[in-house]
């Protein structure tokens, strides 16, 4: 096939809803770069000010303006890998021009390296290997799963393996017999939650998409899982892609929806394959497109990949990227729901969030509620990592004790060795140990030990680790993703990564406790977004469960 | 704005008609009444509080990047960014408690810690004693929280009027903002993230090859100084206190208020009128830039008449203005008063016009008169 | 403007014709920049791709001279498209039957062959005015100075008559002035029809007021314009005062405004520096520049706002209005014992009724926009709000004309003449500045890359340029700016004193220079300094 030029590349996209991310991949894919002459033209051919079209680039880990660009391998660096062999990866492939990449999302496999549109994983650069990463793993007691029900069956992936098993059939009742005020209410009933993180209630953001003025209005699926340790989503959008699928059609029925996206983070390549075959599916049988099932309902969706910046899963910042904005987090209020993609109403929702909806469709409110333990609703994935005998996505009903995920489900800490820690939320909640974690697996116990569930990823520490080290790890990952866009975290994270790895800051412990709280509570109560809120919760969480060892570190 | 419409919207905000419950908000304990629209910042600011900030430019959509301007706000677990948080009925905003002042505090001390000096000269521009004058305000020169510097300042720049001092920069982004919002040129932007955010232009080059247009309102809103006025710097050794004088743009007919600095008599440099009527401090390259032709030594600077070798030669006052009206007497004698010809200028003000318009009225009884407007 | 400059920012649709804002208005331009990023359609009528162009929704590429043609067709689309303001029609206006039925005559296919611009686009134009909640007008001297230069006011007049934008926010008629107080000039009186404040000068009323105030016999004719006086120079004129003007650079025809100049008894010249046109005065009198002086100026959007010294003036200069009133002191007229620019501002004040309500103090922090009738009165942001000065406004069946002189075989390009941004008129101001000519070191002929290649010139080399009065040699731009088969350059540069060449006409009732049609022939020419003659 010919190869295209900028011209044809420019108007295969840009009268395509959002169309800068596509037309700046479509340049890197062509050239493995974005060249000066593509960025002008990019410019002229979207009406974006040039300068402002730079700045966006440069902004994005994995988009490169020079060569080898896009061909240099990048090489996982995220808090399990650089436990396991990433460090040596990137040695051994320093002549191909390798670059380190904060976690890409593979924690419960070897360490991924990308290159180009492929990911392999190894221990070492030499058993390198492209295969399909690993199915969740069943839990032990028999469990009753939601997100995970029917995603070990074989096939599950394909539309006519999800139709097998019960799949779209929520969707077609919905259509057919239900007002879209019903789904809200049935999942408000629900207790469905946003399991990105936030929390907030699923049934009152789509009501309030719907009541919201103003068309037309649009439903996001939040695929930026960027949270080191978390690789949840992946699985769910791997393994089971039509019911993530299904649940935007939901959302979008529910909410007056006629344009979805699914925002998909830039190191799941195989992930956008298949995402792109589903999605084609699901339009051939009807289920997407002009006049769903014959209805009047019409919704359509379009893939967009991110390039590499942990701020877009951050909903702003996402709605920003995607409008080929500078990807900074917008100021709240007001929010989506009424002011989202091109300022008009918007549900952002996660992907397992969007998984969920589906199986509630089909089994009812009550039934998703009964889900959880001890009065909590529903379930949650977890994803385990780090030194564990299992490491893997675990669905686990809300309210479970931590203690029996982790040795029970899990097989605990690996041979001779015990767990020192544990961090919550990917990194963004911070470090426990000892007694803390003594806790059930869900919002109220977390916040009582001053961390939280977030997305679910968990990653054990065992008692071989510095947790200086990972402390330090954690706080530069967080000031290589800071935006910029506000002063306590631009700065802070800096400042705390410098005081974590003895390259600036007090010499005298207690000054250097006082400077490190002082900026942590500086940007807990004063940063823009969750980024800079949760980012002390590390070094908070480091002097309060390993004072010794912070003593140590500062006068050493 | 100019005062008067200030007064007249005051005026507006406060003639609620009786029937109708003004909407209020608790300030540090007081009852206000707010507009529609208007932030917290805005009230406090109409209050007379002053809330610090670094990012904010009246001019410019509020940006909620410094967070020196939060407040607390009952019932919110964190505390509020005034300037991007719209007043609604019943807030309960508290502005400066002790935790509020000590978060702001540690927060100058951060901005303090990334730059490479606090004390700049005033001629780098017209907000660029800001940072300095809140980290005196709040005696934030402390010296905590060193480590690394953010920014690289541009010495390939070598344009005759804007100094890219980035290592001063604070990525507060009221320049960029400034080029996109108020003046419409998106010439500059932002380039990488976090702590190696660098303001920059397209592929970071020059500004001549971008799309600025030098009017420098990017150096003006800068609240480091970290762009800087490169003529007014010129009289950074001049003797004497910097002055200001309140005048209008001598170029086109927009008639932007300026403040024209001068030292002793010297004319140095020219800040916009952030309430300049026409302009609300918006100015281009000519009025920002283009005044040495005021103090130039090709000026006139005494009378000139031609002598009999037919060259213009030095002459008084007496002697010029003598020969001056001797010509038109005898012109008129000659050749009656049609014979008179006057042009106005429509660079002089009124008061040159006018009585130009009299002089050939009044005093040869003609309208024989006319101004440059049709060129 | 009929509306003030704060309204830019609110049209619902703006069109912008024969006005390089940008450049020429960049404070201004902002505004509608704000306007276009809120929503709001620009459509610019240009010869040129003039900066504006690029924020454009819809550009008219429109060859010079014909806009006549381009708005008679638009008022044509308007009018069958029924989109005209009935109720405005009625209440505000005459003539607008006879004007309905008058452009019947010229639908946009009429106007493609005069234009140049598709009859589609024209179409698209039209609608869009005419449908707008909010349109207004924005021109400059693309419009005016043209020997049809009151045709074209009077064009864009109908159509905002016909569809009621005008005496509303964000409408309007709304010309921007070039120099920082030439609308002041014209308010204060220095025009040959009209005494301050545009009270005409054959009016009995008039003439009896200014009698009185004056205390002296005054004319009961109208006085001849600027341009008919250089005509006359050597006959009828024998002694001119110009006041702060380059005449040579500025005025069309170089050769004949010199030999204007040159033939006079006695000319005095009040300048800040030794101008070309200086350079023939018999006199030449030192003025205090700006920042030096006190005084009024007025701006584009009828702003009354004080200027103020802050610097001393050099030498023995002194302030234009001391140096007239010596002049005329020593001629003995009366009334000119003024000590300072407040006692001649409140005469002027107390003369003008559009300046009537206000004094030196009230405008200290230029809050008033005229008229400002009476004392208390807030002065008028819009004008023709209720109700139009005369009554009612006036449709005019316009007919299109050729300009002057149009392109043949022995000048068969068109040339258009303009400023640019970093310099302002003959650069006597500009050009004193330091790092100005960083921005803009001299003047080029901006030509589009395939006539360079055509007229077998260079980009960067020099050409010839030659209309039927002279020859000016000048530098070769390739831009894509400039449409084939015309070309642009502004008259800033001394050295290449392009008014050498323009001149062909001049409107029949304001006598503006036709300096945006000049027809020429371009040769290549060897690369050397230009000649300044």
């Amino acid at each position: 096939m010919k190869t295209p030029t900028n011209q044809e590349l420019i108007k295969r996209w840009y009268r395509e809803p959002a169309p800068l991310l596509p037309l700046l991949h479509a340049f890197h894919d062509r050239d493995g770069f974005i060249s000066d002459e593509s960025l002008r033209d990019a410019a002229v051919g979207l009406k974006i000010p040039l300068a402002d079209l730079f700045g966006i680039v440069t902004f994005y880990h994995h988009f490169s303006r020079n060569p080898p660009g896009q061909i240099a391998p990048r090489v996982c660096m995220g808090p399990v890998c650089c436990l396991e062999g990433g460090k040596q990866i990137i040695e051994e492939l320093k002549d191909e021009g390798a670059q380190a990449m904060p976690c890409a999302g593979r924690c419960d496999d070897f360490v991924p390296v990308l290159k180009g549109h492929c990911v392999s994983v190894g221990v070492s650069s030499r058993t390198l290997e492209a295969r399909p990463p690993p199915l969740p793993p069943r839990n032990p007691g028999g469990i009753e799963e939601c997100v995970f029900a029917e995603i070990r069956t074989p096939g599950r992936y394909s539309i006519e393996g999800y139709c097998r098993t019960g799949g779209y059939e929520g969707h077609r009742r919905a259509v057919k017999e239900m007002q879209p005020s019903e789904v809200v209410a049935l999942i408000t009933d629900s207790k469905l939650a946003g399991r990105g993180g936030a929390g907030f209630p699923t049934g009152l953001k789509w009501k309030a998409v719907a009541e919201a003025p103003g068309t037309p209005k649009t439903v996001i699926c939040n695929a930026d899982e960027g949270e080191p340790g978390c690789f949840k989503d992946r699985a769910i959008l791997d393994f089971d892609p039509h019911a993530v699928i299904e649940g935007m059609t939901l959302a979008a029925y529910a909410t007056g929806a006629a344009r979805g996206f699914i925002y998909l983070r830039y190191e799941y390549p195989g992930t956008f394959n298949v995402l792109e075959r589903a999605i084609a599916e699901a339009e051939s049988a009807g289920f997407l497109g002009e006049e769903v099932l014959g209805s009047d309902f019409s919704f359509r969706i379009h893939l967009r990949r991110g390039a590499g910046a942990y701020i877009c899963g951050e909903e702003g910042s996402l709605l920003n990227s995607l409008e080929g904005k500078h990807p900074f987090p917008r100021n709240r209020p007001p929010y989506p729901v009424t002011h989202g993609y091109e300022n008009l109403p918007t549900a952002v929702n996660n992907v397992e969030t969007l998984a969920s909806v589906p199986h509630i469709l089909r089994n009812g409110a009550n039934w998703y509620q009964g889900l959880g333990m001890n009065g909590h609703a529903g379930t949650k994935v977890i994803s385990l990592s780090g030194d564990i005998q299992k490491p893997g996505n675990y669905e686990v009903p809300f309210g479970l004790p931590l203690k029996t995920l982790l040795y029970d489900w899990a097989g605990g800490a690996r041979e001779n060795r015990s767990i020192q820690s544990v961090t919550m939320a990917g990194l963004s909640g911070g470090f426990l140990a000892g007694e803390d974690l003594d806790l059930t697996l869900d919002e109220t116990s977390l916040r009582s030990k001053g961390s939280m569930l977030g997305a679910g990823g968990i990653i054990v520490f065992d008692d071989s680790r510095d947790m200086v080290e990972a402390a330090r790890s954690a706080m530069a990952f967080f000031a290589e993703e800071s935006c910029g866009k506000c002063f306590p975290c631009r700065i802070g994270t800096q400042r705390l990564t410098e005081r974590l790895n003895g390259k600036a800051g007090p010499m005298e412990l207690g000054k250097w406790i006082g400077e490190v709280k002082d900026i942590g509570s500086a940007m807990k109560a004063a940063s823009a977004c969750g980024l800079g809120m949760a980012a002390p919760l590390i070094t908070d969480s480091l002097m309060k469960y390993f004072p010794e060892r912070v003593a140590q570190h500062v006068e050493p | 704005m100019s005062k008067p419409n200030r007064e007249k919207l005051k005026n507006d905000i406060n003639s609620v008609p009786t029937d109708v419950q003004p909407a209020a908000i608790t300030l540090d304990g007081a009852v206000v009444t707010f507009s529609e629209g208007e932030t917290i910042y805005d009230v406090a600011h109409r209050h007379g509080i002053d809330i610090p900030t670094l990012c904010y430019d009246p001019r410019l959509d509020a940006f909620g990047g410094c967070r020196l301007c939060i407040v607390e706000l009952e019932g919110t677990r964190n505390p509020v960014a005034s300037c991007t948080t719209k007043a609604a009925p019943g807030m309960d905003v508290r502005t400066a408690t002790g935790e509020i002042e000590k978060h702001r505090k540690v927060l100058l001390e951060m901005v303090a810690s990334e730059n490479r000096e606090l004390d700049v000269n005033p001629l780098r521009g017209y907000a660029s004693q800001e940072l300095t004058a809140l980290v005196e305000r709040y005696e934030a020169r402390t010296g905590r929280f060193n480590g690394k510097r953010s920014g690289a300042s541009n010495t390939v720049d070598e344009n005759p009027f804007i100094l890219r001092d980035y290592d001063l920069c604070i990525s507060c982004y009221r320049c960029v903002r400034v080029c996109a919002e108020q003046e419409g040129d998106y010439a500059i932007s932002v380039m990488n993230r976090g702590f190696d955010t660098q303001i920059t232009t397209e592929f970071n080059g020059i500004l001549k090859d971008s799309a600025c247009t030098f009017c420098g309102q990017c150096v003006q809103t800068c609240p480091t100084g970290a762009l800087a006025d490169k003529k007014a710097l010129r009289a950074v050794n001049l003797p004497g206190e910097i002055e200001k004088t309140r005048t209008i743009c001598p170029y086109c007919g927009v008639g932007c208020s300026v403040d024209m600095l001068t030292k002793k008599d010297r004319l140095i440099g020219i800040h916009p009128a952030m309430d300049g009527p026409a302009n609300q401090g918006a100015l281009c390259v000519k009025g920002q830039f283009a005044f040495d032709f005021v103090q130039h030594p090709d000026r006139l600077s005494t009378p000139l008449v031609r002598g009999g070798d037919g060259q213009l030669r030095g002459a008084s006052w007496d002697e010029a203005l003598d020969r001056a009206a001797d010509g038109f007497r005898a012109v008129r004698e000659k050749y009656g008063r049609h014979s008179i010809y006057g042009v106005a200028s429509g660079r002089a003000p009124n008061e040159a016009a006018y009585l130009m318009q009299k002089f050939i009225r009044a005093g040869f009884g003609t309208n024989y008169i006319d101004n440059c407007s049709r060129a | 403007m009929s509306n003030p400059l704060i309204d830019m920012e609110k049209p619902d649709v703006i069109f912008c014709i024969g006005t390089n804002m940008t450049e020429c208005h960049p404070v201004a331009a902002t505004r509608l920049k704000k306007a276009v990023a809120r929503g709001a359609k620009l459509i610019v009528a240009d010869p040129r791709r003039i900066g504006l162009v690029g924020l454009s929704n819809l550009y008219l590429p429109i060859r010079v001279g014909s806009d006549v043609a381009l708005l008679l067709a638009m008022a044509h689309v308007i009018a069958r498209e029924g989109l005209i303001d009935l109720e405005f029609i009625s209440n505000r206006t005459t003539d607008s039957e006879d004007f309905l039925e008058h452009v019947r005559a010229f639908p946009p296919e009429w106007a493609e062959t005069i234009t140049g611009v598709p009859a589609r686009d024209i179409e698209v134009a039209a609608l869009w005015y005419g449908m707008a909640d909010k349109a207004a007008i924005y021109y400059t001297l693309g419009i005016t100075e043209h020997i049809c230069g009151v045709d074209n006011v009077q064009s864009l007049c109908n159509l905002a008559l016909m569809t009621g934008n005008i005496g509303r926010e964000g409408t309007g008629i709304n010309p921007m002035r070039g120099q920082n107080n030439i609308q002041g000039a014209g308010d204060s009186g220095a025009l040959p029809n009209n005494y301050p404040g545009f009270q005409s000068v054959t009016d009995p009323a008039n003439q009896a007021k200014f009698n009185r105030l004056y205390g002296a016999d005054i004319d009961l004719e109208k006085g001849v314009t600027k341009v008919t006086a250089l005509d006359l120079c050597g006959e009828q004129i024998r002694a001119m005062l110009i006041d702060g003007e380059n005449t040579l650079l500025s005025d069309p025809n170089r050769a004949h405004c010199e030999h204007a100049l040159r033939s006079l008894d006695h000319l005095v010249v009040i300048d800040i520096f030794l101008t070309d046109t200086a350079q023939l005065a018999d006199v030449v009198l030192p003025a205090a520049a700006w920042g030096e002086t006190e005084g009024v100026c007025t701006n584009t959007e009828r702003r009354v706002q004080r200027v103020r010294a802050g610097v001393p003036p050099p030498g023995k200069a002194m302030p234009d209005w001391w140096i007239v009133a010596q002049i005329a002191k020593r001629l003995g007229f009366q009334g000119f014992a003024f000590g300072s620019a407040e006692e001649i501002f409140n005469e002027l004040c107390s003369a003008s009724p559009l300046y009537a309500g206000i004094d030196w103090d009230r405008i200290d922090e230029g809050a008033y926009q005229w008229p400002v009738p009476h004392e208390g009165h807030p002065g008028t942001p819009m004008l023709h709000e209720d109700k139009f000065e005369n009554g009612r406004g006036i449709f005019t069946r316009i007919y299109y004309r050729d300009p002057a002189e149009t392109i043949d075989n022995d000048f068969p390009v068109w040339l258009t003449t303009g400023r640019r941004l970093a310099s302002y008129h003959t650069r006597t101001q500009t050009g004193r500045s330091q790092g100005i000519d960083y921005l803009l070191s001299e003047e080029a002929l901006e030509v589009n890359p395939n006539d360079v290649q055509a007229w077998g010139l260079m980009d960067g080399g020099w050409c010839q340029m030659t209309s039927a009065r002279g020859t000016v040699k000048i530098r070769v731009k390739a831009t894509q700016r400039s449409p084939r088969g015309t070309v642009f350059a502004s008259f800033s540069f001394s050295d290449v004193p392009v008014n050498i060449l323009t001149g062909s006409g001049y409107d029949p009732v304001t006598h503006t220079a036709e300096l945006k049609v000049c027809p020429v022939r371009i040769d290549p020419a060897e690369e050397q300094m230009p000649a300044s003659h």
